[in-house]
């Protein structure tokens, strides 16, 4: 790319998110959980699926269920959408529970210290059992009494199985309980147990009831009619259960919502002929998701706006069908949306044979019985504090549809952890305590390649328009008549492809990747909330900032030398691979020590990223079933162990790499002088050789960055160029920069000595010595007298 | 005229200009690497021959001989690319050794090697002959392949005992020479004359000084090399060289295998098939195995796809694509494994399937005599 043209693209970049402006990305911002979204597409896009779930469960603990009937507030607000189409956000992270539970991954809860005090939690839906996980996980003893057999709330009961497998909600409920959650099934309050009774033995409580019990319509022959007329809660739970009985022919549901649509769709595949569903705005005000509409079209659910029903018409207690006026659209009312106003003398009949109300949903207080404490509004829900949802009496906190009525599932899960963290509050008296979902959220990643690869690129050029990718779906005639999952998930390849398309707007993530692999500790962490940490760096450090130079000036170098630069110009020499230099004398090219990957060679086998003790080195798809691997310059630190693996030779350093080593190794001479002595080739560590090189060698020397960078070709081609011997110089265990190098070279010599062995060669010609047992000049003399004994006792070859 | 052009013009290259076309669509790399073709090959050695023994086209050439298959023998590629590489050696240029250049050097100091020793390759109860005798068994460099590729699926030691365990069921105790050398196969493709010829003189010492009259070669490129790179360097042989699949599929009337309901697809190694003309020997021992289901792959025969490298020279990106792509042929079979009959087709397979994480194709590898012996009746 001509390097202008980059900058253009840098400076509008810049322009356009100015990343010190803005405070979070959009998608972050728009999330009632505030999941760190960018964190974890950036983590899937680079193929660590286990780390980015683990960003996801901070503060989600339904990620397979949110990745299926979250409304995804976030897409709404994606910038990506603004260059072509969203980035598919909810599928991505469906497809990360999808991947646990292929894999069987077990969710990793953290020390838990156990505490007294014990909570109760009323309701097993999505607010209660997030609120139960959240102080389950802080320690305390939690029960949850849920009144229905099965737990979920209106996750269980009102989703249908097409939408919301219960395989998946039962498993996410699992890891829940596996906590140590105590979940109570038909235990409804008030009847096998009562409210006071709850209250007097917990220290808090908290209610996420939901609300769960149809509103009526209120017309006239809703008493009347015996047969045709459902509930919809019984018909979705029914459903579920797989009990479920087709409702009628000809079915009319009532209603806006997701529930009206769901249930219009669920009587489609229950075998009713015809299913209207009627709805008295038009469609731009309807609350259900627009995805959810599209579908039950594509089923053949057929659709009528702007009428109400006034009157079911009934023959001996049978429906027969209802009547319905015409609405017209007045001025907006308190919702925002505009107002239905009748329009007189429009009446109409649609004949029918049930009728499904799906016009709202309400609280079922009778639990609380007698206690005169909780304050009923005149809407049917408990009146709690939107902030701490503490509720009038003191210990019970309420959350969820109970106060704020009907809600997406992640609006419950947020109003369960506001939940969670006033109980917490109140049991440990701590006014200032704030919890975003998991105690031990700032904890570092641990696991395979706990490192951020992409995240800290800019990329070369504007990304190219690319229509996001979305996982097949089944067909739409077939999926009429079944209640398996509509969306079928993407896979591994498709997860990764689409994340990829995530530009990374807004500041770091702050998935904390950089603080567990940081060895010397000094790449921190410093969100806004903390103390500057870092002892060295903390000075420059502004709150909420990710310090992505290592604080260590690195040590390009000099032709086989390393030198100190000044930082800015070592950045200068990071940023463009190498720049040339002069000391006035002489001109040089300095370049970094890093490893550099040649992209048409490697072929992404992934042996260097299963060797990097530095986890730097990671294998990426690049599209087009290619992969390579892709080296993070902030983490190598040069050692070149992974060199010795290559099997291409695609993976290489500037200084001390195979250039270096052919040119030394061409050097040698071919054969032997006829009366010389045994010829030795010393590969010597960089490092070791400043304290070891004493006196006047003479033979053949090649500097390495470590012993352990030495390929066994490079040995192998030693001795065929007349060695007798190769030796591997370090600097032992303890001295060791890195502290691997004799360990990778032993494993590295081990084909070399059973290949020197099937040669007829004496195996021990090679060796591996350092610097604790004496100077190099000692280890050589060594060599050369053991040379000269073995030679009269040994059957070894001479070459 | 240079030397190069000479040679293609040996080689008929100016007139067959015709065949280009086909042979570039054809050409298993040129259709994963866009910057490589035959035809490329073909002008550079018209207009500018300094720049074919410099550049990499002829090292990046595979020299799997489907191109003498797609032009009626009129276009020989391979023959041609393995003389432009001694050329090229002859003036300093070398190819990108794989392994840093680990396997090629190991071949060239098996000239240096020391005299016969065991290192127990056979070890009882399988029976070889001390010394000399009518059958001779060529192990190749499988315990050199094993030193070198450690963790891999396959080990080719294993492979050599299976054949001399499927021998010995014949009634045939071979001498088998250990360690086992390296036939000089990738020297000679390589462009290293004096390393093969080298290599080749003491292969043939070793193998006269037997007493051989028949010798049964395990290794594809062994088998090419010991049956027709030798009788041109030394001439018509002293002994029959027999592909141990040929000599089993002659003998299958007096085995007997167990039965094994897998599905299975067989890949022709490049030497195996069109070099030597072996395709159905493998395909019989397979068959003969009661409930394997034997299916082949689209490119099968004389058009099947090379495994991606050669000579551990030249792997790149294009030859994993090429890999990936041969992989994604045989899982299109519905077949459980791919089996070959050449442990280098079986290295850079199993290579290709890695990394674990990353791996999409599910499909296991086999060797075709360790799976044979495998399944022998007791």
């Amino acid at each position: 790319m001509v390097k202008r043209e980059r900058q253009l693209w840098v400076e509008a970049l810049n322009e356009a998110f100015p990343l010190k402006r803005i405070e979070e990305s959009p998608c972050s911002a728009a999330c009632p959980l505030g999941t760190n979204v960018k964190s974890y597409v950036s983590l899937i896009a680079a193929g660590r699926f286990e780390d980015a779930l683990e960003i996801v469960r901070r503060t989600n603990p339904f990620p397979g269920i949110c990745g299926r009937v979250c409304p995804h507030p976030c897409e709404d607000r994606c910038l990506r959408g603004e260059i072509d189409e969203p980035i598919a956000i909810a599928a991505l992270k469906r497809f990360l529970a999808d991947y646990e539970l292929r894999r069987g991954v077990i969710p990793r809860n953290g020390d838990i210290t156990l505490q007294r005090e014990k909570v109760a939690v009323i309701g097993a839906g999505p607010a209660g059992l997030t609120c139960a996980q959240d102080l389950a996980r802080a320690g305390f003893r939690v029960t949850v009494f849920e009144s229905r057999p099965e737990p979920g709330g209106m996750l269980a009961y009102g989703i249908p199985p097409y939408r919301l497998p219960r395989d998946i909600l039962r498993t996410e409920i699992a890891a829940v309980q596996a906590l140590g959650v105590d979940l109570r099934l038909n235990t409804p309050v008030g009847v096998r147990i009562s409210f006071e009774e709850i209250k007097s033995s917990f220290r808090a409580v908290c209610i996420a009831t939901g609300a769960m019990k149809a509103k009526k319509m209120g017309i006239e022959g809703e008493q009347q009619v015996k047969e045709g007329l459902l509930n919809w809660v019984s018909l979705l739970y029914e459903t579920a259960a797989g009990r479920a009985e087709k409702p009628g022919e000809n079915v009319l549901v009532i209603g806006g919502g997701n529930t009206a649509v769901d249930c219009a769709r669920v009587a489609l595949r229950l075998g009713s002929k015809q299913v209207r569903l009627v709805y008295r705005r038009s469609r731009v005000q309807m609350p259900a998701y627009e995805e959810e509409l599209e579908d039950a079209e594509a089923e053949g659910v057929h659709f009528t706006y702007l009428a109400s029903p006034v009157r079911l018409i009934h023959k001996d207690g049978r429906l027969t069908g209802a009547e319905f006026v015409r609405m017209r659209l007045a001025g907006k009312d308190e919702s925002g949306r505009r107002r239905p106003v009748e329009i007189p003398g429009s009446g109409f009949v649609i004949p029918c044979d049930a009728i499904i109300p799906a016009v709202g949903q309400e609280l079922d207080s009778s639990f609380i019985g007698g206690s005169p404490l909780l304050i009923n509004r005149d809407g049917g829900l408990l009146l709690a504090d939107p902030q701490t949802m503490a509720t009038s009496v003191k210990g019970v906190f309420a959350g969820g549809d109970a106060v704020h009525g009907p809600g997406s599932v992640v609006e419950a899960i947020a109003a369960g952890h506001r939940a969670a963290n006033s109980i917490l509050n109140f049991l440990t008296d701590r006014g200032s305590f704030r919890m975003d979902g998991s105690h031990a959220s700032k904890a570092p990643l641990s696991g395979r390649g706990s490192h951020i690869v992409r995240e800290l690129f800019i990329p070369d050029a504007p990304p190219e328009r690319v229509r996001r990718l979305s996982a097949p779906r089944l067909d739409r005639i077939a999926r009429r008549r079944t209640f398996d999952e509509v969306d079928t998930g993407l896979t591994e390849l498709r997860a990764v492809e689409e994340a990829s398309r995530c530009i990374r707007c807004g500041p770091c993530e702050e998935c904390s990747s950089c603080v567990g692999v940081c060895e010397k500790k000094q790449l921190l962490l410093v969100p806004s909330e903390w103390e500057a940490i870092s002892h060295k760096a903390s000075a420059s450090l502004l709150p909420g900032s990710l310090i992505t130079e290592s604080p260590l000036p690195r040590k390009p170098m000099v032709g086989s030398k390393i030198i100190r630069v000044p930082l800015a110009l070592h950045r200068r020499v990071a940023s463009h691979g190498s720049v040339p230099a002069t000391d006035g004398a002489a001109r040089y090219t300095l370049s970094s020590f890093t490893v550099k990957v040649n992209e048409l060679l490697c072929r992404g086998c992934g042996l260097c990223e299963e060797l990097c003790e530095y986890k730097a080195v990671q294998v990426v798809y690049r599209g087009d079933g290619v992969f390579s691997a892709l080296v993070n310059e902030d983490m190598c630190r040069g050692c070149g162990a992974c060199r010795s693996v290559c099997p291409t030779g695609a993976i290489d350093q500037d200084c001390f790499g195979e250039k270096d080593i052919s040119r030394l190794m061409d050097g040698q001479r071919r054969g032997k002088k006829k009366g010389a002595v045994d010829r030795l080739v010393t590969f010597i560590c960089r490092w070791a050789s400043g304290v070891s090189l004493s006196g006047r060698i003479s033979g053949d020397l090649i500097k390495v960055m470590c012993i352990g960078s030495v390929m066994p070709g490079e040995v192998l081609k030693a001795f065929e160029k007349g060695a007798s011997g190769v030796l591997l110089f370090g600097c032992g265990e303890e001295g060791c920069h890195y502290g691997f190098g004799r360990a990778r070279a032993e494993k590295n010599m081990r084909p070399v000595r059973e290949i020197l062995t099937l040669l007829g060669l004496d195996e021990h010609r090679v060796r591996i010595l350092d610097g604790s047992t004496g100077s190099l000049k000692e280890a050589r003399d060594s060599f050369f007298s053991e040379r000269a004994k073995d030679e009269h006792t040994s059957s070894d070859a001479r070459i | 005229m240079t030397e190069v052009t000479r040679l293609a013009r040996r080689y008929g290259f100016f007139q067959s200009v015709p065949f280009i076309e086909k042979l570039n669509r054809a050409c298993p790399l040129a259709r994963v690497n866009g910057e490589f073709s035959p035809e490329r090959i073909l002008q550079k050695a018209q207009q500018n021959a300094e720049l074919l023994l410099s550049g990499s086209l002829i090292w990046e050439c595979l020299a799997c001989g489907l191109c003498r298959v797609v032009t009626k023998g009129n276009l020989d590629m391979s023959s041609f690319v393995r003389e432009v590489r001694a050329l090229a050696v002859a003036r300093g240029f070398f190819p990108r050794e794989t392994h840093g250049g680990m396997m090629l050097t190991m071949q060239k100091m098996g000239v240096l090697r020391n005299s016969i020793q065991r290192v127990g390759l056979i070890e009882k109860p399988l029976r070889i002959r001390r010394g000399r005798g009518t059958y001779l068994y060529w192990a190749g460099g499988a315990l050199f392949y094993d030193a070198a590729f450690p963790g891999l699926g396959i080990r080719a030691s294993d492979s050599v005992r299976a054949a001399v365990l499927l021998l010995n069921k014949l009634g045939v105790e071979p001498v088998v020479p250990e360690p086992g050398w390296f036939s000089g196969h990738d020297l000679l493709w390589t462009g290293d004359l004096h390393g093969f010829h080298e290599l080749a003189r003491r292969n043939m010492e070793q193998i006269e000084g037997s007493g051989a009259q028949v010798v049964i070669v395990s290794s594809p490129e062994d088998y090419y090399t010991i049956g027709k790179s030798y009788t041109e360097l030394f001439g018509n042989l002293t002994f029959r060289v027999i592909h141990i699949s040929e000599f089993i599929a002659q003998h299958l009337s007096e085995l007997s295998f167990r039965e094994r309901r897998i599905r299975l697809t067989y890949q022709d190694p490049c030497r195996l098939g069109r070099g030597m003309g072996v395709y159905d020997p493998p395909r019989d021992i397979l068959t003969a195995i009661p409930g394997v289901e034997l299916v082949e792959m689209r490119d099968t025969k004389q058009y099947s796809q090379c495994c991606g490298t050669s000579c551990w020279t030249n792997c790149t990106r294009f030859s994993k694509l090429m890999q990936v792509n041969r992989l994604q042929e045989a899982v299109e079979t519905q077949a459980a494994a791919l089996v070959t009959a050449c442990w280098e087709c079986a290295i850079h397979f199993s290579c290709a399937l890695r990394p674990e994480a990353w791996r999409q194709l599910d499909i296991e590898l086999y060797d075709l005599t360790t799976l044979a012996a495998s399944q022998l009746l007791e």
